[in-house]
C-alpha cells in the first residue's frame, strides 16, 4: 500500500527546480538493504528452490527444471488451497472491513459513553494472536463450549451440539469470524479518523442544499471514505493471505483441508512433509497470486482517482 | 439504521423526546458490537477464575461459581517444565521494545523519503515495500533461518527484533508518510528559508507535528512483536529465551497442560499490550487521523 | 551469539584432543562401573576443571510431565558426579520439536549437541547424515543391547541410543469399570458395548482417542495403532495398504466408538484433564502416558485404578516405539566426546535404571535395565507387557522414512470419515491412490 500511495499522492506542485537532490536516496538506501537481507535475498533463494528438488532425507539438492510447477499444476490439493485462500480472503475483507466500518460510522455518533465504547470495541486489536485463538478454540469446544448455551437458546430444534470449528461447512466461517474479529478494530479505527477528519462545512453545504441524512451519507462521507475503503481492502487482502498463526493453532487448516490455505500449505509442505522446494514453488505460485490482486487494486485506485479529477 | 447513520455535526430539527427514540438502534448496535468484542475476553477471565472442573461441564455456568486463583501461582512460579509465563513476559518486552525502537527509527528515515519531494525510482522504492509486506513468514523462515544459523546470530533477541522490524516496517513507514503528507508545504519551505537543513526541519519541525503517528507506529510495531510466533520459535531454542507466544505455544504441545492454565497463561500474555493500548488509545486514533486524511 | 562462541574459544585455548575425551569417556565408565567415584577425584588435567565443557540437550523431555524432572534428577546427579561437563536444556513443545529440528537439518546444522528423536524422525537423520555411531559408548557403559534396538544400526553401528520405548495399550479406570459392573473386553465387539455402557454424556465417557485436525501428528502417531488393532500394518515395502482390509476395519471401528463413546472435539490436553478426574474410562495410549497420571492430577486413588488390558484385539500387537538420544554428528569433536562421556554415564547399568523408574518406563533398552522389584510396584503395567511388540518399521514398510508426508495423505481422509462426508471405503481408497503417488516420487530419487 505504500506504493499505492506513494505513486498517488500528489505532492508538491512543480516547484524551481533544485539541483540533483540525494538525500532521498540516502534515507531510502539502509531500508532498501535492510529489507534486502531480510526479506528480498530470501525469497529469491525461496524462487531458485522452486526449480530444484530438495527434500529432506532424499539425497543431495537437484535442479529439476519446472518439474515442481508440473506437480502442482496436476495437484487438486493445490487447487484446493488457492480456492480456500480466495474464500478466506474475501470473507475476512468483506466481514472485517465492514464490521469496521460499520463500527466507525456508530463510533462517529455522539452518545454518552463513546469513549468507553471506542475501547471496548477496538479491543480485539490489542489482544494478541494466541490467546485469541485460545479462547476461541474453548468457547467452540463441542462438549463445554458456552457457545453451544446460545446455539441451543437460538436454535432450540438442535439435538446435538455442532462440530463447530471441526465441523468440514462451519470451520470456515468461523475462522473468517475469528480473523475478523481480531483485525476489524484497525480498519474502524483509520476509518473513524477520516470522517472524524471531513470539514464539517461540507455537511453544512448539504444540509442546506437540502439533503437528508442519508444523502449526506452517500454524498459526502462516501466519496471521502472510499480511496481509504480501498487501501484498507488492500491491507486486508495482504494479511488474510499472510493469515498463519489463527488458522494454524485452531484448524491446522483442517478438518479435510477446509481451511487450508495456501500460506498453511505452504507450511505444511515445507515443515511436515519435508519437501522443502514444493514448499517454495506453492508460495511462488500464492506470491504471484496475491500480486496480482494488489496490483488490480492499484490500477483501480488510480483510475478512480484520475476520474476524482487528479 | 440509516437514521444512525448520519454526522455529528448535523443537527435534528425534530423535537427531543423523539430523537431519544430515534437513537434506540445506535444504542443496539453499540451494545451488539461491545458484546461481541467484550464476551470472549469476559469469558476468559471466568474460565480462568473458577476451578477447572467448573468449566468442563455442560452447561457453563454464565458467571463464576467460585472463585480459585491458584492457576495463576501455577503458571508463574510452580513446576519448572510448566512454563515460567513471568520469564517469557519478560523476555517478549524486550524483544517488543527492541522492535519498537528500530521501527520508529527506520520509518521514518522511510516515510521521509516518501513523503518528500518526487526522486527518481521512488514508485520503485514503494513497490519493493509493498511486495515485502505480503511475503509470508512461513516462505522466508527456511532460508533466513540457514543464514542467520551460519552467521550464528540465533539466540537472540537483537536478531529476532531486527527480523520482526523487517516484516512490519513497510507498515509502519506508511502509517507515518501518510502523516508528512499532512503537513503543509508551505510548512516545511518556511522552515527551509529560515535557514533550517532538511534534517533539522525534519527533527524541530516535522516529528513534533507528526507525534501521534510516531504512536501508532509504535503500537503496530510493538504488536507486532509481541504476537510473531514462526520466527520467534525457530531463531530461538534456549527455554529460557522464549517469548510469550513461543512459550505458551509449547504449553500448548505439552501433553497434559489442562485448558484453565492455557487460557491463564494466554490471560496474563494479554494484559501488557491491552493496558498499553488503552494507554495510547487517544493517540493512536490521533495518529491514523492525521494519517488517513489523504488516504 | 556470544554465548555460542566461549566454550568453543576456552576449547581451542585449552585444546583437548579427540583422544583426551575418548580417554575421559573411558574412565568415567570405568570409575561409575566399580563405585561411581566422582571425576574429580581420578585426576584430571587442571585446565579441564576450571572450564566446563557446556553441552545442549535438546529434547522435547523438558516440558513432558514427569518425564521432564526425571530427566533434571538424572542430570543433576550427573552434575554431581563430575566437573568437566555441564549439560544445558535446549528443546521446543512436544508438537513443535520435529519441525524444528528438521528445520534446523534443513540448514545443514542441528543445534544442540545431544539430540532425543522419535523412531522415524531418527532414521531420517541418521540417513541424512545427523548421527554418529555410539559403540564405544555401550563398549565403555559395559551393557548389552536388546534386539530390538537394531532398528538403530547404520552399518552394524549403533547409531542412537534407547532413552524411552513406548507401547500401545488400552488403558483404563479400573474404578470406572467396578462401578459400571463391567469387566475388560474380550474382544472387539465386547469392547464396543463397554465403551457405549461407560458413556453417558456430557459427563463421562467411555473411551478418547485424538482426533482433532489442529493436532495431526498425535493423530496420525495413534490412529496407527488401530489398524494394529485387526492385525493390520499400513504399508508393505513401498506399497502402501491403505485400504486393506485391516486398516478400513480399523477405521471403522474408530468412527463406531467417535460416535457412540468418545467426548468428541476434545483436545488430548483437556482429554488428559477429563480422564483424571474419572470422567473418561479409557484411552487407547502409549506406556509412558500413564507417567502424567500419577504426577499431575488432584485425585491420588487415580493412579492406583489404572489398569491396562490384557490384549483382546486379533493378533494381540502393539506399536513399539523406540525413541533414541543422538550425538550430534556436526557439532565440534570435543562436544561429540562430552557428549559420549554423558551417555557412557547415563548407559551404565544402574544410572539406567534409575533413568526407566523416574521415568515410569516399561520396556528396558538393555539386558537387565529394569530391577523386577520396580517392576512389581508397576499395578498398571501387565496388558503393555503381555502386548507383543510390532516396530514402526514394521507397521510402516519403507514408509517409515516418510511417516509424517503419509500421516498427510491419511489425516484429511480421516477428518472426512469421522465427519461422515463419504464412506470409510471411498476415503481410504482415493488415499490409497495419493499414497501411490507418494511412493512413486518418493521411492523413485
Amino acid at each position: 500500500m505504500t506504493a499505492v500511495a506513494g505513486v498517488n499522492t500528489q505532492l508538491t506542485k512543480p516547484t524551481a527546480r533544485r539541483r540533483r537532490d540525494y538525500l532521498p536516496y540516502l534515507l531510502a538506501l539502509p531500508i532498501i538493504i535492510y529489507e534486502g537481507v531480510f526479506i528480498l535475498i530470501p525469497i529469491l533463494q525461496q524462487f531458485f528452490s522452486s526449480f530444484t528438488s530438495d527434500v529432506l532425507g532424499m539425497g543431495p539438492v537437484r535442479w529439476v527444471g519446472l518439474d515442481n510447477y508440473e506437480r502442482m499444476f496436476a495437484d487438486r490439493y493445490f487447487w484446493n488451497s488457492l480456492r480456500v485462500t480466495l474464500v478466506f480472503m474475501v470473507g475476512t475483507v468483506i466481514v472485517s472491513v465492514g464490521a469496521g466500518l460499520l463500527s466507525a460510522l456508530l463510533l462517529n455518533q455522539r452518545f454518552r459513553g463513546r469513549s468507553v465504547a471506542r475501547a471496548v470495541m477496538t479491543l480485539p486489536w490489542a489482544f494478541p494472536d494466541l490467546p485469541t485463538v485460545l479462547i476461541f478454540y474453548w468457547i467452540l469446544n463441542q462438549n463445554f463450549g458456552v457457545i453451544n448455551v446460545f446455539a441451543r437458546f437460538l436454535l432450540p430444534w438442535l439435538e446435538q451440539n455442532p462440530k463447530w470449528m471441526f465441523d468440514i461447512n462451519l470451520a470456515m466461517p468461523l475462522v473468517v469470524f475469528i480473523a475478523a474479529w481480531k483485525a476489524f478494530p484497525f480498519y474502524g479505527l483509520v476509518l473513524l479518523s477520516v470522517m472524524q477528519s471531513i470539514p464539517h462545512e461540507l455537511y453544512e453545504a448539504a444540509t442546506v442544499d437540502g439533503a437528508s441524512r442519508r444523502q449526506a451519507f452517500r454524498y459526502v462521507t462516501l466519496p471521502e471514505l472510499i480511496p481509504t475503503l480501498m487501501l484498507m481492502g488492500i491491507l486486508a487482502c495482504i494479511f488474510a493471505f499472510r493469515q498463519f498463526v489463527l488458522i494454524f493453532l485452531s484448524t491446522g487448516g483442517g478438518p479435510a483441508r477446509a481451511t487450508e490455505t495456501l500460506v498453511i500449505s505452504v507450511y505444511k509442505t515445507a515443515f511436515n512433509s519435508f519437501d522443502f522446494s514444493y514448499g517454495a514453488t506453492i508460495g511462488v505460485a500464492g506470491f504471484a497470486v496475491v500480486f496480482a490482486i494488489t496490483l488490480a487494486f492499484a490500477f483501480l485506485q488510480r483510475r478512480q482517482e484520475a476520474a476524482a479529477g487528479g | 439504521m440509516e437514521k444512525t447513520i448520519s454526522t455529528s455535526a448535523a443537527a435534528s430539527p425534530k423535537p427531543h423526546r423523539y430523537r431519544w427514540l430515534e437513537r434506540i438502534p445506535l444504542y443496539v448496535l453499540v451494545l451488539m458490537f461491545c458484546l461481541v468484542t467484550a464476551f470472549p475476553i469476559y469469558w476468559m477471565i471466568v474460565s480462568v477464575v473458577q476451578p477447572v472442573n467448573l468449566s468442563l461441564q455442560y452447561p457453563p455456568p454464565l458467571f463464576p461459581q467460585a472463585i480459585d486463583l491458584k492457576v495463576f501461582g501455577e503458571i508463574f512460579s510452580g513446576r519448572e517444565s510448566v512454563g515460567r509465563v513471568d520469564i517469557w513476559i519478560g523476555n517478549s518486552l524486550v524483544l517488543a521494545t527492541l522492535t519498537t525502537v528500530f521501527s520508529l527509527v527506520l520509518s521514518i528515515f522511510g516515510a521521509y523519503a516518501l513523503a518528500g519531494r518526487r526522486w527518481r525510482g521512488q514508485g520503485l522504492f514503494g513497490l519493493m515495500l509493498l511486495m515485502t509486506q505480503m511475503l509470508p513468514e512461513a516462505l522466508i523462515v527456511i532460508p533466513l533461518y540457514a543464514t542467520i544459523d551460519q552467521l550464528k546470530l540465533k539466540d537472540s533477541f537483537l536478531t529476532l527484533a531486527l527480523v520482526d522490524t523487517a516484516f512490519v516496517l513497510p507498515i509502519c513507514i506508511w502509517i507515518l508518510k501518510n502523516v508528512f503528507d499532512t503537513i503543509p508545504n508551505e510548512i516545511r519551505d518556511a522552515a527551509l528559508v529560515d535557514g533550517c537543513n532538511r534534517i533539522g526541519m525534519l527533527w524541530r519541525i516535522m516529528l513534533p507535528i507528526a507525534a501521534p503517528g510516531l504512536v501508532a507506529v509504535g503500537v503496530v510495531a510493538f504488536f507486532h512483536a509481541w504476537n510473531e510466533y514462526l520466527f520467534a520459535s525457530s531463531l530461538i531454542s534456549s527455554r529460557t529465551m522464549y517469548t510469550a507466544p513461543v512459550g505458551l505455544g509449547s504449553m500448548i504441545s505439552m501433553i497434559d497442560t489442562p485448558i484453565d492454565k492455557l487460557l491463564g497463561g494466554g490471560l496474563v500474555f494479554s494484559i501488557f499490550p491491552v493496558i498499553f493500548y488503552l494507554l495510547v488509545q487517544r493517540y493512536v486514533v490521533a495518529g491514523l487521523s492525521a494519517g488517513a486524511v489523504k488516504g | 551469539m556470544s554465548k555460542q562462541e566461549t566454550p568453543k574459544k576456552s576449547v581451542e585455548k585449552s585444546s583437548i584432543s579427540r583422544r583426551d575425551f575418548l580417554k575421559i569417556g573411558s574412565a568415567v565408565a570405568a570409575a561409575g562401573a566399580t563405585s561411581s567415584i566422582a571425576l574429580p577425584k581420578i585426576g584430571f588435567p587442571n585446565f579441564i576443571r576450571q572450564q566446563k565443557m557446556e553441552l545442549d540437550l535438546l529434547t522435547w523431555f523438558w516440558t513432558e510431565p514427569g518425564r521432564g524432572d526425571a530427566w533434571r534428577a538424572m542430570i543433576q546427579k550427573f552434575h554431581e558426579s563430575q566437573n568437566d561437563i555441564h549439560i544445558n536444556e535446549s528443546g521446543y513443545g512436544e508438537n513443535d520439536y520435529f519441525q524444528q529440528i528438521l528445520i534446523q537439518a534443513r540448514s545443514g546444522r542441528i543445534d544442540g549437541d545431544l539430540f532425543t528423536q522419535t523412531p522415524d524422525g531418527f532414521l531420517r537423520l541418521m540417513r541424512a547424515g545427523h548421527t554418529i555411531s555410539l559403540e564405544d559408548v555401550v563398549k565403555n557403559a559395559g551393557v548389552t543391547l536388546s534386539k530390538a534396538q537394531d532398528m538403530l544400526r547404520k552399518d552394524g553401528e549403533v547409531n542412537g541410543l534407547d532413552i524411552v520405548t513406548v507401547r500401545f495399550g488400552l488403558v483404563y479406570n479400573k474404578a470406572m469399570f467396578d462401578a459400571a459392573g463391567v469387566g475388560e473386553p474380550t474382544d472387539i465387539d465386547s469392547w464396543v458395548e463397554i465403551a457405549s455402557t461407560l458413556t453417558n454424556r456430557p459427563d463421562q465417557f467411555g473411551i478418547y482417542s485424538p482426533h482433532l485436525a489442529s493436532e495431526p501428528f498425535t493423530v496420525w502417531f495413534i490412529l496407527q495403532q488401530w489398524a494394529v488393532l485387526f492385525d493390520g500394518i499400513w504399508a508393505e515395502g513401498q506399497t502402501p495398504l491403505l485400504n486393506s482390509e485391516p486398516v478400513i476395519n480399523g477405521l471403522k471401528l474408530f468412527k463406531t466408538m467417535y460416535d457412540n463413546a468418545m467426548p468428541q472435539g476434545t483436545d488430548v490436553g483437556t482429554a488428559n484433564q477429563m480422564m483424571a478426574s474419572s470422567r473418561i474410562a479409557q484411552n487407547m495410549v502409549v506406556s509412558a502416558a500413564v507417567n502424567q497420571w500419577k504426577t499431575n492430577t488432584e485425585d491420588p486413588e487415580l493412579y492406583n485404578n489404572l489398569r491396562s488390558a490384557q490384549p483382546f484385539w486379533p493378533g494381540g500387537k502393539g506399536i513399539t516405539r523406540i525413541h533414541p538420544i543422538c550425538v550430534n554428528a556436526n557439532t565440534e569433536p570435543e562436544k561429540q566426546e562430552a557428549a559420549k562421556v554423558f551417555l557412557s554415564w547415563l548407559y551404565q547399568q544402574e544410572n539406567y535404571q534409575e533413568l526407566l523408574e523416574r521415568c515410569l518406563d516399561v520396556i528396558p533398552a538393555i539386558e537387565g535395565g529394569i530391577r523386577p522389584e520396580y517392576r512389581e510396584t508397576l499395578t498398571w503395567a501387565d496388558g503393555y507387557d503381555a502386548t507383543e511388540a510390532i516396530t514402526v518399521p514394521e507397521v510402516l514398510g519403507d514408509f517409515v522414512l516418510f511417516n509424517d508426508e503419509l500421516g498427510q495423505v491419511v489425516v484429511p481422509h480421516f477428518e472426512e470419515i469421522l465427519a461422515g462426508a463419504v464412506s470409510v471405503e471411498d476415503a481410504m481408497a482415493q488415499a490409497q491412490a495419493e499414497a501411490e503417488q507418494l511412493a512413486e516420487r518418493v521411492f523413485s530419487a
